[in-house]
């Protein structure tokens, strides 16, 4: 991960020379609050990804940074040079837009040499890039077609090839992939990365499918409200969520409020519905929890739920009643209630799956090292 | 459906065909006869005195001038009128698209009586100029240029704003912002994306007013008069009252070459310009 750098939430400023440079941007839209004094820092040559509900702010924040938009406060440099309340042609921040935006009235080759006679390039060189960004998105063979006679996923390659020929400082991406079909989206996930990757090129990624961000990013900021949530790695944002907000956002989860029983070193007890939890934390006893666990992380029988060396009493244990099965194609999720009617969730084998009848019981475990635990938000 | 034979397509514009040449083609090959034509035989003779005499020569240029500047007005005021239009919200919109088609439905002559009365040197407008400081003494405006070309400008004005409204309306406004994006600054974003895309609606647009402006008669007659004649007024005036079918059937033939090629013209512009892409 470059330069190691993990905002907290809002405001902390990371490593002194980043390439790309948010500080403290805010942005209201009459009474509403878009951007809260948002603050991020990007490595040159990071893909980064802005995660959240639609109405979280993330469109606007590309917005501001393309120079489409100009924030109410805050300040935004890139490559040491800030860009203040620069028009958008000065500002050298390529985009690819949601529906592409490509220009009806030109082919192919003139879409992407759009941005080279814009800043007259001159002629010589401006065709060879345009042939390089032809052959770069494999569509040379199209060159002088109308881009309203190319497919979806034709359209997109034209859009980051326009985006690109100019050799953008930053290039913004604002759900790129949202009008693709899903087997399209996945193979242009790969290509869009390995391209961008291959250019070293810094990217910023809005989406709000939280699938395309954990397949895509070096780092993602999970955005709620108008503030990140959370900037992390996206293993770090599926394995220690750092609210209940990304947590419910990001992946499947089955939670479990509870008070805390006994505080046993690192260790706390928490009673549950689905009985005493065992679970690593700091919390003092009677504070009132959440705890979550992943899906895969829970597992059928008493065994799975077992620490090598720690004995039989070390894993957390639980009886649910099971409602139903989904088929997922690598594998299968129970859902199951418990006594109270918490709901449950687990991933497991399809031939597990096929085994477990709904509306038996069934005996589920899980380690405690798996269980994630907030405070719980009053209200 | 079943594609219909060209036959069966002749067949079917049959009605409309017969109604179009006993009506307009007809009329229009005696006028054209007619021009040619004196008690003599087949001549040329009332070319040669209309385009020798140098007062028509004016009247055509008067004709020309008040169409291209009224067509020029148009286009001023109706293009980003167009803009504003197409990005007002539904309800401001809606009453918007009224105030400009409830003109249309009320005669020409009526709204030309109308702007007689507002011109006036005790007219609202002068009234107005004055309020604002703008003039201290009352304007002439009724029976000159300037008055004719207020009037004209604002009669013919919707069919300026509706076909340029219809593809403003379908341009994305995103493609301006793509092309700033991309180094365009707004001059050049305007000239090679905006205008580009709502040429062929700017194109209908001058057509219209043109060849509205062109043929004006009952216009030019109230807000200017008999001393300001323009092809249309020299027409009706040749066969009403000089009582010489010479020279208004060789006036109408003008006319009609100067919008057939007005239209010819924008036909080839706007087929050239929506051939590609939308």
């Amino acid at each position: 991960m470059p330069n190691g750098v993990v905002g907290s939430p809002n405001g902390v400023v990371g490593s002194p020379d980043a390439y790309l440079r948010i500080d403290r941007v805010a942005k209201r839209f009459g009474r509403a609050t878009v951007l809260d004094a948002l603050s991020l820092d990007v490595a040159e040559g990071e893909f980064i990804s802005l995660l959240g509900p639609s109405g979280c702010g993330k469109t606007t924040l590309l917005r501001i940074l393309a120079g489409l938009l100009t924030a109410d406060a805050g300040r935004v440099t890139l490559a040491g040079r800030e860009l203040g309340r620069l028009p958008p042609h000065k500002r050298n921040v390529g985009v690819v837009f949601q529906n592409y935006a490509l220009f009806p009235h030109l082919t192919v080759a003139e879409n992407i040499g759009f941005g080279l006679r814009a800043r007259r390039v001159p002629k010589p060189e401006a065709a060879a890039r345009v042939a390089r960004g032809l052959e770069m998105i494999r569509l040379t063979h199209l060159a002088d077609r109308p881009v309203t006679q190319l497919s979806g996923g034709q359209q997109q390659r034209v859009a980051m090839a326009r985006a690109l020929a100019v050799n953008p400082a930053l290039i913004l991406l604002d759900e790129p992939l949202s009008a693709l079909d899903r087997k399209l989206r996945e193979t242009m996930q790969v290509e869009l990365r390995t391209l961008l990757r291959a250019l070293r090129m810094t990217a910023i990624f809005v989406t709000h499918d939280q699938e395309e961000a954990l397949a895509l990013s070096d780092r993602i900021a999970v955005m709620n409200a108008g503030r990140i949530e959370q900037l992390d790695a996206p293993r770090a944002i599926y394995d220690r969520p750092a609210s209940p907000f990304v947590l419910d956002f990001v992946g499947l989860s089955t939670t479990l409020s509870g008070v805390v029983e006994r505080v046993d070193g690192p260790m706390l007890e928490v009673v549950t519905a689905l009985g005493p939890v065992r679970v690593r934390g700091q919390f003092v006893r009677g504070a009132r929890v959440l705890l979550a666990v992943r899906p895969e992380k829970i597992g059928v029988g008493s065994g799975a739920g077992n620490v090598p060396g720690a004995g039989p009493r070390a894993g957390n244990t639980a009886t649910i009643r099971v409602a139903d099965r989904t088929f997922l194609g690598r594998s299968c999720l129970v859902h199951g209630v418990a006594a109270e009617g918490d709901r449950v969730v687990l991933e497991t084998s399809n031939d597990m799956g096929e085994r477990v009848v709904p509306g038996s019981d069934l005996l589920v475990s899980w380690r405690p090292e798996d269980t994630l635990l907030f405070p719980q938000v009053a209200g | 459906m079943r594609r219909l034979r060209p036959a069966g397509v002749g067949l079917l514009s049959l009605p409309a065909t017969i109604y179009f040449l006993l009506l307009f083609a007809v009329p229009l090959a005696v006028l054209l006869a007619e021009s040619l034509h004196d008690r003599s035989g087949w001549t040329l003779a009332h070319y040669t005195r209309f385009f020798t005499t140098p007062y028509n020569w004016g009247v055509v240029g008067r004709t020309l001038r008040v169409a291209v500047l009224c067509t020029l007005f148009c286009t001023l005021l109706g293009y980003p009128a167009a803009f504003a239009l197409a990005r007002t919200r539904s309800l401001l919109q809606s009453a918007l698209i009224a105030a400009l088609l409830l003109p249309l439905s009320v005669s020409v002559i009526v709204k030309a009586f109308g702007w007689t009365v507002l011109l006036r040197g005790n007219g609202v407008v002068n009234q107005a100029l004055q309020a604002l400081g703008l003039t201290d003494a009352p304007l002439r405006l009724l029976f000159t240029e300037a008055g004719l070309l207020i009037g004209i400008t604002n009669i013919f004005l919707p069919f300026m704003v509706l076909p340029l409204f219809a593809v403003v309306r379908q341009l994305d406004p995103r493609l301006t912002e793509a092309a700033a994006t991309l180094g365009s600054t707004p001059l050049h974003g305007f000239l090679t994306v905006t205008l580009r895309l709502t040429l062929p609606g700017l194109i209908a647009g001058i057509t219209l007013v043109f060849s509205l402006s062109i043929a004006a008669y009952v216009i030019p007659t109230l807000l200017i008069g008999d001393t300001y004649q323009t092809l249309p007024t020299l027409i009706a005036t040749s066969f009403l009252y000089l009582q010489d079918p010479g020279k208004g059937s060789v006036a109408g033939v003008t006319l009609l070459v100067l919008s057939l090629a007005t239209i010819i013209a924008s036909a080839a512009l706007s087929r050239r310009f929506t051939g590609r892409g939308r």
